[in-house]
C-alpha cells in the first residue's frame, strides 16, 4: 500500500460504493475525514491537559462543530459538481455527514488513547525509576560514589530522600543533586 | 495513470489500463492488443513531442507571466488580510479605512486576467466580478446601506450575491479544468460566496443580546486563509485565462447548471447551519 493509496482511501470506498456515478477528486474527502479527526483529536488532549495541567489549550467545541460543518459543506459542494445525477449527490452528502460524524468521534476518542498511551508510558518509566531507587537503598549498594557540591567525588552512603551522604572518612557531604543516583 | 495509447479509430489518446475496453472519445473497440506510444508517457510536454492537439484539452497550455502574477499577488492580498486582522498590534500601523479598499484590490486583480481569456464566458465572468467587486467598494465608501432602509439586504444580496454565483458558475460550466483545480475552483467559490453572505451579516443579523456568527470565522481562517491563497494561485494560473481568446467557441450561459446548484446549495447549508450554531451555542459547555 503506497503512500498515494492511503490518502485515497474514501475514494476507493465510493468507487467501490458507486463505481462511474461520481468522479470525485481523489484525496479530498479522504483530506476531510482527515483533518476531522485531527480537530477531534484536538478536543480530547486540550481536555486532558486542561484537567491534568490546567493547561488551556483546547480549541472551543463551537469552533470545531463549525469546522465540522464547514467540512461538510464542502464536500457536498464536491458532491453535486461530482455525481452524474442528483440522488447519488444526495446520497453522498449524507453519507459525509456520517462519516464526518464518525470521524469527530474517532477523533475523540483517537486522542484520548493518545493520552492514555502517554499516561500509562510516563507511569511505566516512573515505577522503573522508582523501582530502581528503592532496591538500589534497600540493598545497601547506596554505598557508591557520589558528586559533591564542591565537584569532589566521595564514597560513601546515600538514604533516599537525602542529599546528603555519609562518606567512608566519617564526614557528612552535601551532593550536587538529589536524582544523582 | 502511467502511459497512453493511440486509439487507432479516432488517434486519441487514451489511458493504456487493462480494463479500458473502448475508446472513450469514438467508442471503438480496443481489445485487440494496441502498442503503448512510448513518446506520450504522462507529464511529458505534448509539443516537445510534435503531437497536435485540440487547444481546449486540459494538458496543453502554459500559464503565462501575468497569471504567475496575479496568483502570487491574489494569495498575498488574502494572507495579508488575514494576518493583519489576526494579529491586532499590526492594525497600529495601517489605515483602517483602506480595508473598504479589499474588493478594489482584488478587482485589480481581476483586471489583470482579462488579457487572457479564453472564451466568453470567462469574459463574462471576469466583467461581473469586477462589477460586483466595484459595486461593494462603492456601497460601503459611500455609505449606501444606510440610505436603502429596509431594503438594503435585498438589494446587497441580489446585486452582490447572485451575481457572483453565476459568474462562478459560468467559469465552472464553460472551461476545462484538471479534476484537482476544480476542487479549488469550487472551495474558491464556496467561501467568496460565503463571504459575501457573511458581509451583509450586520444587515440581517440582529448583533445585540445574540452572539455574531461573523466573529467564529476567525477560528477557521487559520485553515480558510492559505486554503484561499492557494486556490487563488491555482485558479489565476488555470487554463482559463492562459490566452487564445475564441469569440466563436460554443458557451452556455444557462444559470441551470450543476455548479450553480452547488454554489448556491452548498454555502446556503453552511450559513444555515451556522446561524443555528451560534444561535443554541449555550449548549455549548465552553
Amino acid at each position: 500500500m503506497t503512500y498515494k493509496d492511503k490518502i485515497t482511501f474514501f475514494y476507493a470506498l465510493e468507487e467501490s460504493l458507486w463505481d462511474d456515478k461520481v468522479e470525485a477528486n481523489h484525496y479530498f474527502a479522504t483530506l476531510s475525514i482527515l483533518f476531522v479527526i485531527l480537530a477531534g483529536s484536538l478536543n480530547s488532549i486540550g481536555g486532558a491537559l486542561q484537567s491534568m495541567f490546567d493547561i488551556n489549550v483546547t480549541p472551543s467545541l463551537f469552533a470545531t462543530a463549525a469546522v465540522c460543518l464547514y467540512v461538510w459543506g464542502l464536500n457536498v459542494a464536491e458532491s453535486i459538481v461530482a455525481c452524474t445525477d442528483g440522488l447519488t449527490a444526495l446520497w453522498r452528502s449524507l453519507l459525509m455527514l456520517l462519516v464526518v460524524a464518525l470521524a469527530y468521534v474517532g477523533g475523540v476518542l483517537l486522542g484520548g488513547i493518545l493520552v492514555a498511551i502517554v499516561c500509562i508510558i510516563l507511569f511505566v518509566f516512573a515505577c522503573i525509576v522508582l523501582f530502581k531507587m528503592l532496591l538500589g537503598t534497600l540493598s545497601g549498594s547506596g554505598n557508591t560514589r557520589w558528586k559533591t557540591e564542591d565537584g569532589e567525588e566521595v564514597h560513601g552512603e546515600k538514604l533516599w530522600g537525602s542529599d546528603i551522604v555519609h562518606g567512608d572518612d566519617g564526614k557528612d557531604y552535601k551532593i550536587k543533586d538529589s536524582w544523582g543516583m | 495513470m502511467s502511459e497512453y495509447r493511440i486509439c487507432p479509430q479516432c488517434g486519441e489518446r487514451v489511458e493504456n489500463a487493462p480494463e479500458q475496453h473502448y475508446c472513450m472519445f469514438c467508442g471503438s473497440d480496443l481489445t485487440e492488443e494496441v502498442p503503448p506510444c512510448p513518446s506520450l508517457q504522462a507529464g511529458n510536454n505534448l509539443e516537445e513531442n510534435n503531437v497536435t492537439e485540440d487547444a481546449s484539452v486540459w494538458v496543453d497550455y502554459k500559464p503565462h507571466w501575468w497569471q504567475t502574477l496575479v496568483g502570487i499577488y491574489l494569495a498575498l492580498l488574502v494572507l495579508g488580510i488575514f494576518l493583519l486582522s489576526t494579529f491586532q498590534p499590526l492594525l497600529y500601523y495601517v489605515e483602517l479605512r483602506l480595508f473598504r479598499f479589499t474588493a478594489l484590490a482584488t478587482g485589480l486583480g481581476i483586471a489583470v486576467l482579462l488579457a487572457g481569456v479564453r472564451n466568453r464566458a470567462s469574459l463574462t465572468t471576469l466583467v461581473i466580478f469586477l462589477v460586483t467587486d466595484i459595486l461593494s467598494t462603492l456601497y460601503w465608501l459611500l455609505d449606501i446601506i444606510p440610505l436603502m432602509g429596509d431594503f438594503a439586504p435585498l438589494i446587497f444580496v441580489l446585486s452582490l450575491y447572485l451575481p457572483t454565483v453565476y459568474a462562478y458558475s459560468l467559469l465552472a460550466q464553460n472551461n476545462e479544468f484538471q479534476n484537482d483545480d476544480r476542487t479549488w475552483l469550487n472551495f474558491l467559490a464556496v467561501i467568496n460566496v460565503l463571504n459575501v453572505f457573511w458581509e451583509s451579516t450586520p444587515l440581517w443579523f440582529n448583533s445585540t443580546g445574540d452572539v455574531n456568527p461573523l466573529s467564529y470565522i476567525n477560528y477557521f481562517n487559520w485553515v480558510i486563509s492559505p486554503l484561499t491563497a492557494c486556490a487563488w494561485w491555482k485558479v489565476a494560473r488555470s487554463a482559463a485565462f492562459a490566452g487564445g481568446y475564441d469569440k466563436d467557441a460554443p458557451c452556455d450561459f444557462s444559470p441551470l447548471n450543476r455548479y450553480m446548484a452547488m454554489i448556491l446549495i452548498a454555502p446556503a447549508l453552511m450559513s444555515v447551519g451556522m446561524f443555528f450554531l451560534s444561535k443554541y451555542m449555550y449548549v455549548f459547555p465552553n
